[in-house]
């Protein structure tokens, strides 16, 4: 704990997300008006520190005369929610193939490390768009679709972590002496893999939610009606001649959640495992 | 040396195997192929030639080496909304969109692989600083926001440089900056941090015991040294390039393969979507393996495998 | 040897070079359009955007002018010999852009062609028609099955372009729309699909030379997109302006917009049939009283619009004065009959489908709509498509209680209006069973008697509006962004005739 005050990297990244956090978990709360309250004769009126714009409305309104400072808190929960959940089920994805990889080795490991080397190959928002037409449009199918093109990092670092334990001399008398390789897994392996899994996963927030707006924003993720960054900069973008403020500052609130989150990920990765830098 | 190139090279045609076996699982695992390939309102004939075409009452292994078949002779199927064979549409835009990925990668290698020696040469200065914290940022920014507020300023407000198309080559400049910026920021970073873990190293301290002038022992070991990793991880940008490019596209009305593909998803015109994702992965691969056959024949001593 | 034939090729591409530019030299009209066209088979589409590119390529028979008057095209007079018998005069001496000459085969060949493939979307529109006989050259009678009084409109509307026969019948539809032919007065050049449409100029048009040598159609699905191309000089017209853009365009040196009513209704179309809450007339009523008209007119598209409860606009046959330019606009009404339809604490769900690229204030409007129903009670889920996911869903019939339309009358009948709910299709897509209502419907179809056919449309028109058979919301009027150099009063029907538009050579 200490020793992430001492970073300022670490501690820019600590503030922001905790920031993007705070928003996202007490969004009602914190949120001065509600996020789907339209008010059609206040449109498109400009943020609060601009001549023509109203302290009630601290980043301008939306071309519904929606409340955009609510809108941007509202849709860090989609941000938030989508990262966290398809990082968790990538992780697990990554986690289980890694570890096959890596514990059993032989043709187990060739086979999935071929696998992974075809599916990096493959664009991910080309992968993305086949699953979408597969699963159909959804909240749930977007996670789902997410979390299961994000897991060859985790693969990755999982298998090169377990092949790196594995040799240690005290694990192969362990294994010799015949204990369940899952209890090897639990007490030996994982302990010491679970720091660049921390930082690996951290990272794949931040690209999960580029991933999660880059959709909303071209108007093939989530459903309309759920407040999302990316789909607010692309409507945003038919005003912006006349009200720049709808498309700018949910880019802004992308750009430094992502900052944040990276700057943070950085952090843990020198703290943790300085070798897994660049 | 060349059996280095035989051996890259079917590498790359197993990995292109395991490809077309993934999206063939994706899509025949994955409900009714016929049903996504066609819309409901089909008529029912169609429907029957598709699911003959597509061998649907054959066991499965017949039914990949019939999707084999269809790609090697260019057969995907027919795409409902443009009355045309799916290959052709891709075709048609692939070399669009390959020309824009080259040439922003082309210029991200351009700016960043100087601005990331300088920046790990002056480790903390001014440079570095600015190098660092740009590369950082322009990997955090949506290059889609980016794409807009770029448009918003050259060519709404100062109107110097056109807003989209793709037909001359003042209306390059703007997509291409805006692909390459992600990608630079990467490999900024990634040439820092490797030239500095180079410079650390035990033979180059040596190398200068020896008496060679600091200059030459910079440039041609330490750099050679991280042109392997750098050039090794560009080529692995190319599919994330590709992505970018497909937004990139959307940004800038450029009718690529991105953007046919993105409109084909938003009407589930899935057999577009197939064929781009079959082919444009294809080319990824095949990419690939040109970077890697190219760099070996530039420095033989490399036989990174 | 070799020298003298470099020397001589150099010589006749330079010529070539000089004088073909002059040559190619004319003006090129660019013009950015919203959406693309669906196909160039002119009877299996009902797109505004296809159609405004297909009447340069061909003629009608007959030819709407700018205030929406019949003139003759291809036809010069009409006679009406009996109850089933048209006598269409042809023009003579108009020549197809291959050369065919324009005469009786090539009308019998397109009117029956449409009339008889009953999977041709523009089928409907022509199914009254039996067949067309040959008195001469250029005499056709056109026969119908039964009688109708506005098959003059019915081929002077949508797709009622003439084919050249012997190519037709020579390629087929197939390779017809390879190469479309017909004779207006721009030669198809090249579709690229959601990219361009290009035309070139037909030299030997019969009207005479058209002044603009080239014309491209360009896709450009964002609005700000076309504007900031018209204001870069990348194109000379720009279609569906927002309101809220004018003054961006207006403020420009050399550009200005130009706002222009137009026969289009935006309206909901809802599920009559068991299993949508819309079945009840209580909540269909509920729906049109919610909505706050003059509101949405006034807000987003800055007063220009008029409320409507009937898609007959004034000129239309059958128009009705008390439809027109009135808002039912009754929140506590609508909040009251929810309560009485059983829905005392909040509900049902409606689900609203809609495309937001097709006018510029779609997705504005249909957020509001959803806003305004909501107020009343309603649970809403707006589905809001790209136009081509729109599109897709509508032809797959895929959708639920309501679904947003913007129609124009090209028919400028009351039949028109309501043709969706007579035909046998719309059982199964809107569950409208009534045998009252469809005798009355058929019976002002088939009269000849003008002025009892006028009061039969009224009375069906105020029906509709009643029962809410249909939700009308508002003719709308539409704003084009134009280059100063560009000389061109837009029509009502919002057909782009090139021959129209006059461009002044850049300086």
């Amino acid at each position: 704990m200490k020793k992430i005050i001492k970073s300022p990297v670490g501690m820019v990244g600590l503030i922001l997300t905790s920031i993007v956090l705070l928003f996202a978990i007490f969004a009602p709360i914190l949120s001065p008006h509600p996020p789907h309250q339209q008010n059609i004769t206040q449109r498109l009126v400009p943020p609060a520190w601009h001549p023509d714009g109203s302290s009630d409305h601290l980043l301008g309104t939306d071309y519904m005369g929606r409340d955009v400072f609510s809108r941007i808190i509202y849709g860090s929960r989609t941000s938030i929610t989508v990262g966290i959940t398809a990082v968790i089920l990538a992780g697990a994805i990554g986690l289980a193939l890694g570890l096959l990889s890596g514990y059993k080795g032989g043709i187990w490991d060739s086979v999935i490390m071929r696998f992974v080397d075809s599916f990096m190959a493959i664009p991910s928002i080309l992968l993305i768009m086949l699953l979408i037409g597969i699963l159909r449009p959804g909240v749930v199918s977007i996670i789902i679709i997410l979390g299961v093109t994000r897991w060859i990092t985790y693969a990755r670092v999982v298998r090169a972590e377990v092949l790196q334990v594995r040799e240690m001399d005290y694990v192969t008398a362990i294994i010799s002496l015949g204990q369940k390789p899952w209890k090897i897994l639990l007490k030996h392996i994982f302990p010491n893999i679970s720091a660049s899994f921390m930082v690996v996963a951290t990272l794949n927030v931040a690209n999960v939610i580029i991933a999660e707006s880059s959709l909303s924003f071209l108007g093939i993720g989530v459903p309309h009606h759920v407040i999302t960054w990316g789909s607010m900069l692309a409507i945003g973008r038919e005003y912006i001649s006349v009200a720049w403020w709808i498309a700018t500052f949910p880019g802004i609130a992308i750009t430094l959640t992502v900052l944040g989150i990276i700057f943070l990920g950085d952090f843990l990765r020198d703290t943790f495992d300085p070798r897994l830098r660049g | 040396m060349q059996q280095y190139i035989a051996r890259r090279i079917l590498q790359g045609i197993l990995v292109i195997f395991i490809v077309t076996l993934i999206i063939f699982l994706l899509v025949h695992l994955g409900g009714d192929p016929v049903r996504l390939l066609l819309p409901e309102e089909a008529p029912e004939e169609a429907k029957e030639a598709l699911r003959i075409r597509l061998g649907l009452d054959q066991p499965l292994h017949y039914r990949y080496f019939l999707f084999l078949q269809g790609l090697m002779q260019g057969d995907l199927g027919d795409s409902f909304r443009y009355n045309e064979p799916a290959v052709r549409l891709v075709m048609e835009r692939l070399p669009i969109t390959a020309t824009l990925a080259i040439l922003a990668m082309v210029l991200s290698t351009l700016i960043a692989i100087p601005l990331g020696i300088l920046a790990a040469i002056k480790r903390n200065s001014f440079v570095d600083l600015f190098a660092s914290s740009g590369a950082v940022i322009g990997r955090a920014m949506p290059n889609f926001w980016l794409g807009i507020m770029l448009i918003l300023f050259f060519a709404v407000y100062l109107g110097v440089l056109p807003v989209s198309g793709f037909d001359s080559p003042k209306h390059l400049i703007l997509p291409v900056v805006t692909l390459g910026t992600g990608m630079a920021a990467t490999v900024t970073r990634l040439v820092r941090s490797t030239l500095l873990e180079v410079i650390g190293l035990d033979y180059i301290r040596t190398a200068r015991a020896k008496g060679l002038s600091n200059r030459v022992v910079l440039f041609k070991h330490a750099l050679r040294n991280t042109m392997i990793p750098v050039i090794t991880i560009i080529g692995l940008q190319v599919p994330s390039l590709v992505t970018g490019a497909v937004i990139t596209e959307s940004v800038f009305a450029i009718p690529g393969v991105g953007r046919l593909t993105v409109a084909a998803v938003s009407s589930l015109d899935m057999a577009v979507v197939q064929a781009a994702v079959l082919l444009v992965s294809i080319a990824v691969v095949l990419v690939n393996i040109g970077i890697d056959i190219i760099y070996t024949i530039i420095d033989p001593r490399v036989r990174y495998d | 040897m070799k020298s003298w034939l470099l020397g001589t090729v150099s010589f006749f591409m330079v010529f070539l070079l000089l004088f073909g530019s002059g040559l190619a030299e004319g003006q090129k009209l660019t013009i950015g359009v919203p959406v693309d066209m669906v196909t160039l088979d002119i009877h299996d589409h009902q797109s505004m955007v296809g159609e405004a590119v297909a009447v340069n390529i061909y003629d009608y028979l007959f030819f709407r002018d700018k205030g929406g008057e019949l003139q003759p095209a291809l036809a010069k007079d009409w006679e009406l010999i009996d109850d089933y018998t048209w006598r269409l005069n042809l023009r003579e001496g108009v020549m197809f852009h291959n050369g065919e000459e324009f005469n009786s085969q090539s009308v019998k060949v397109t009117l029956e062609r449409v009339a008889h493939d009953t999977g041709l979307t523009n089928h409907t529109h022509y199914s009254t028609i039996e067949r067309v006989e040959i008195i001469d050259d250029y005499t056709v009678d056109i026969i119908t099955k039964e009688p109708d009084p506005i098959l003059i409109n019915r081929i002077s509307r949508t797709g009622s372009g003439m084919l050249p026969p012997e190519y037709f019948q020579e390629v087929g539809m197939e390779g017809f729309i390879q190469n479309p032919i017909g004779t207006g007065p721009y030669k198809f050049v090249e579709w690229q699909r959601d990219g361009y449409v290009k035309l070139e100029v037909f030299e030997d048009y019969w009207r005479g030379k058209p002044e603009i040598s080239e014309v491209e159609f360009r896709v450009i699905p964002e609005a700000s997109t076309r504007i900031s191309e018209l204001v870069t000089d990348g194109i000379d017209i720009a279609l569906e302006i927002p309101p809220f853009e004018k003054p961006r365009i207006d403020a420009r040196e050399g550009k200005r917009t130009i706002d222009s009513p137009t026969i289009r209704v935006m309206l909901l179309y809802v599920r009559l049939m068991e299993g949508y809450p819309t079945e009840d007339l209580k909540i269909r009523m509920a729906i049109d009283l919610a909505i706050n008209r003059q509101l949405i007119i006034d807000e987003f598209l800055e007063g220009a619009g008029t409320p409507v409860r009937s898609r007959l606009l004034p000129g239309a046959f059958g128009f009705n004065e008390t439809l027109y330019d009135v808002d039912v606009y009754n929140p506590a009404r609508a909040k009251h009959l929810l309560r009485e339809a059983g829905y005392e604490d909040g509900g049902p769900t409606i689900e609203i489908m809609g495309p937001h690229d097709r006018h510029a204030v779609d997705r504005e409007v249909l957020e509001a709509i959803g806003a305004m129903l909501e107020d009343v009670g309603f649970d809403v889920n707006l589905e809001i498509l790209s136009w081509s996911a729109y599109t897709s869903r509508v032809a797959d019939r895929d959708h639920s209680e309501v679904r947003w339309a913007a129609l124009a009358n090209t028919l400028w009948d009351g039949g028109l209006a309501v043709d969706y709910l007579r035909y046998e299709r719309s059982d199964e897509v809107i569950g409208f069973n009534s045998p009252e209502f469809s005798e009355l419907v058929l019976a002002a179809a088939q009269n000849m008697d003008l002025e009892e056919r006028e009061q039969q449309y009224q009375k069906i028109a105020e029906w509709v509006a009643e029962e809410r058979l249909m939700i009308h919301l508002f003719q709308l009027d539409t704003i084009y962004g134009v280059d100063d150099r560009v000389t061109w009063e837009p029509r009502l029907d919002e057909m782009i005739w090139v021959y129209d538009i006059s461009l002044d050579s850049e300086d």
